[in-house]
């Protein structure tokens, strides 16, 4: 499985891909991106399965580069892992087509459940 | 009264830093300028500040890097590769605060307020967090969040 964390915190790329691992997914190819614009350009290039996006990040946000995908016809399977937590924020993330929504901290179990879902 | 609450903060800081973290209530919180990280809504209005003193930052630094502890053994002055991952401790509990008021907040990105407009809302707003933490295997330091929404959210 090739994974692309979105985060424009070089630290908070570092934990996300620990949790994967530690989630189970050793074995999981996970490139990165600094923030939304990048991981478009990222996205096209190396055709991830999955995309864990940080929400708020300079440049262009998480949601506004799944917008962007959505458009352009790519329909890899985004989730947010962010700060963020309320219902409007949710929702928003899924009308725009996101698969889950986890917060930070990271549950590690949250996360296997979601990574599995990818994989099957 | 807003307020955060201790379990739900420890709860967050021991599934972030994944480590035993106690909390004790304090009267007062004394923060290093090093540590003020303001939190703004989307228009970039400043709603509130998290600060503590530099032990709770380098500690909380250095748990969530998994950096050794004995890396803050005689570290009395800012260390600026923790205080950069200070920085992500404070954007995940500022999913608290969120969840608290009734502003959505992010953490200012940018930094795009004055140590002085911290400062004022350390001043003026409402300590809405006050405590002593305990990072097991870490270290001890004092955490404060102040809350200081705009005048225009109490009328009509």
């Amino acid at each position: 499985m090739k994974i692309l964390v979105v985060d424009d915190s070089a630290i908070m790329r570092k934990l996300v891909t620990r949790s994967i691992r530690q989630a189970g997914f050793g074995d999981a190819e996970v490139i990165e991106a600094e923030d939304g614009a990048i991981a478009l350009e990222v996205a096209a290039s190396q055709l991830p399965d999955v995309i864990l996006a940080d929400w708020n990040m300079p440049v262009m946000t998480g949601i506004e580069m799944l917008r962007e995908l959505r458009a352009s016809g790519d329909m890899v399977r985004v989730g947010f892992v962010t700060s963020e937590s309320t219902t409007a924020i949710k929702t928003m993330a899924e009308e725009a087509g996101a698969s889950f929504f986890l917060s930070k901290p990271i549950d590690k179990v949250e996360l296997e459940d979601v990574l599995n879902a990818v994989r099957v | 009264m807003i307020t955060i609450g201790q379990t739900p903060l420890a709860n967050l800081l021991e599934d972030l830093l994944g480590r035993e973290v106690n909390l004790q209530p304090v009267d007062k919180v004394e923060p290093h300028e090093a540590t003020y990280r303001g939190m703004v809504t989307d228009e970039d209005d400043l709603v509130a500040v998290i600060g503590s003193d530099l032990e709770f930052a380098h500690t909380t630094g250095a748990a969530l890097a998994l950096i050794p502890a004995g890396r803050l053994d005689g570290l009395d002055q800012p260390d600026d590769v923790l205080l950069e991952i200070y920085t992500e401790v404070a954007n995940v509990m500022s999913r608290l605060v969120n969840e608290a008021t009734i502003y959505r907040t992010r953490l200012d990105p940018g930094v795009t307020h004055s140590t002085e407009a911290l400062e004022e809302v350390i001043k003026s707003g409402s300590m809405i967090e006050a405590c002593t933490a305990t990072i097991a295997g870490y270290g001890t330091g004092n955490l404060g969040i102040w809350y200081n929404p705009p005048a225009e959210a109490f009328h009509g």
